[in-house]
């Protein structure tokens, strides 16, 4: 694809699909940049970047492991494209206490849409010391490595803790404005921040031709988050709404709406519990930090509330202790993931079988099973033990090496994307070698 | 003959201590008379942007490797330069803040703060001239 025809794909998409917060941010940036120059004002250019190149060893051949489900899973007994990315960004520095910033990353997405590489696109505006107000796509600042997920040379482990990361990542960017608050309290900073606005996301499936593209509206995202070294604490709420859903639950649910209820009295029952738009998805979260010279302590636990049979509330948390020995820290993690309340089971019709059609009595069976299916492979129930090691080479580059050893539920592996099903509960060791940078340019 | 030994290694080390100790400066045009430690933080750590009064700062620093570098943000926030850089990623790359520009030599970083009003830096207290304001002085150890 040429740069022109790149361009008017992504302007099209633009104005297409993401509705107005995007294109009309655009406009805004344009707009200052445009009348800074006619100024004769200076505009504050600088271009950086991030990076990781790694490789994932799994032996077990019925769940391939994935760092989060916007990209696809490692299919191979080495993956290199579970955690390697190229991130570019651009800051751009404008009067009147304006700036903005533009950041791409190119991973392996299960979307194939352009937009859904633009990771950060917004302007913002700081009225004084304490506020400031953004427009445009942000990062969903639900949990603590939110914001810099994809920056391995920020954090100590290979990758954002799976247990904890991997669903809540689903939902990375929105599309809106945030306001935020910062304030000196006692010694430290508190920082409060509300967001709103909407998402799109396209998530890994078990069926690799059909991804699992969820868009959200109403989403509220609150954050409190209080600092003073070496400690950090840290709230989050959230609220949303999902607008549309496009995957193949969406067939069995208006396939059950068909079925007469003098056949079938639960179906309808069984559609609405299924059936993604307006279903309500709430969640919360609570962090911590103790970050000194020599060890670096964190954990967070977090409950997703949810009506919804494809996504079933749950509990997660993890708890991780560094030790830094010079340019040398080493690390060990505790994390599990668990169903909050018990599996849903859909009764098996009881079909007059012998007055029927053999096709209907076929058809009916298939929604039954397709629907039980459906509500069984998104339950989670795993624990995870990680060691490892980071070593900064450079001040700019780091190498890890990460050992997880994961004991995954039969009846609970979401997280993974399976080859087959499970038939027993299973444990899997993932090690992973990563050598991750920043740049400037 | 070990005391002896001993005072004439102390007696060796104290100037270097002496030499290196640092002061936080800004350009003598700057309205900023004198600054907390807590506010040194603000500014270096990218807490806030502006100064006390509101003004926009902006922050200079020595490029890596720099001994004076090192020890500044050792008596600042005890942090080793690998975390400083994995502190300022995380707040770069999340959007938040720009992490100070980096200048080659302490005499480049003393002549971007001579021309800029709003500049602040660090130097060592040798480096000092008059053109040159001490907001902030680490108690020597």
């Amino acid at each position: 694809m040429n740069i022109r025809s790149y361009r008017s794909t992504l302007w099209f998409q633009l104005g297409a699909k993401l509705g107005l917060v995007l294109p009309v941010s655009l406009a805004l940036f344009l707009t200052h940049i445009n009348s800074a120059i006619a100024d004769g004002s200076d505009i504050d250019l600088s271009f950086s970047g991030f990076g990781t190149i790694g490789v994932v060893h799994n032996s077990n051949d019925t769940l391939q492991f994935n760092r989060e489900l916007t990209t696809m899973s490692g299919e191979d007994l080495y993956s290199y494209n579970v955690d390697s990315l190229l991130g570019l960004q651009l800051n751009v520095a404008l009067p009147a206490n304006l700036d903005g910033v533009v950041q791409v990353i190119l991973k392996d997405r299960v979307s194939n849409e352009i937009l859904d590489s633009l990771e950060l696109f917004f302007l913002r505006y700081r009225p004084d010391r304490h506020w400031a107000i953004r427009v445009g796509r942000t990062s969903a600042d639900l949990y603590m490595l939110s914001e810099y997920r994809n920056v391995g040379y920020a954090y100590l482990w290979s990758r954002p803790i799976t247990e904890f990361y991997e669903l809540s990542s689903s939902i990375a960017k929105i599309d809106g404005i945030d306001v935020s608050h910062t304030l000196d309290l006692g010694g430290g900073i508190w920082e409060n921040k509300l967001a709103y606005g909407q998402t799109h996301s396209v998530l890994n499936s078990d069926a690799k031709n059909d991804p699992f593209e969820i868009d959200l509206e109403n989403v509220f995202v609150f954050t409190s988050v209080f600092n003073q070294a070496p400690w950090m604490f840290r709230l989050a709420m959230s609220y949303a709404e999902v607008d549309k859903l496009n995957f193949i639950s969406e067939e069995v649910v208006s396939g059950l709406n068909q079925i007469p209820s003098s056949l079938w009295p639960e179906a309808k029952d069984i559609a609405n519990q299924l059936s993604a738009e307006g279903q309500e998805i709430k969640y919360f979260a609570l962090g911590m930090q103790y970050d000194s010279d020599s060890w670096i302590i964190q954990s967070e636990l977090s409950y997703t509330n949810s009506d919804w049979g494809l996504l079933p509330s749950y509990y997660s948390g993890y708890i991780s202790a560094g030790y830094r020995i010079d340019e040398v820290t080493l690390f060990g993690v505790f994390s599990h993931l668990d169903n909050s309340g018990d599996a849903i089971v859909f009764d098996r019709p009881e079909l007059p079988v012998q007055f029927l059609p053999p096709e209907l009595v076929g058809q009916i069976y298939g929604l039954h099973g397709g629907s039980q299916l459906a509500v069984d492979s998104v339950r989670g129930n795993q624990s995870t033990y990680s060691a490892g090691i980071r070593w900064d080479l450079y001040p700019n580059t780091t190498v890890k090496l990460q050992w997880d050893h994961s004991r995954v539920d039969m009846a609970g592996n979401v997280l993974w994307t399976k080859t087959q099903s499970q038939q027993r509960d299973q444990n899997v060791n993932i090690f992973s070698l990563n050598f991750s940078f920043i740049f400037n340019l | 003959m070990k005391t002896f030994t001993l005072l004439l290694i102390l007696m060796c080390i104290q100037p270097v201590l002496v030499a290196e100790e640092l002061f936080v400066v800004v350009s003598t045009e700057s309205k900023i008379e004198s600054l907390s430690k807590s506010e040194v933080i603000d500014l270096f750590m990218g807490r806030y942007v502006t100064f006390p009064n509101g003004v926009e700062a902006k922050v200079f620093d020595l490029a890596s490797k720099s001994e004076v570098k090192v020890l500044f943000y050792k008596q600042l926030v005890n942090r080793s330069e690998a975390q400083i850089n994995a502190y300022w990623a995380r707040l770069l790359f999340s959007g938040r803040n720009s992490p100070p520009e980096e200048t080659n030599t302490p005499e480049a970083l003393i002549a971007k703060i001579r021309g800029t009003v709003q500049g602040i830096g660090y130097i060592s207290s040798e480096d000092l001239t008059d053109d040159l304001k001490v907001v902030y002085r680490f108690e020597t150890f």
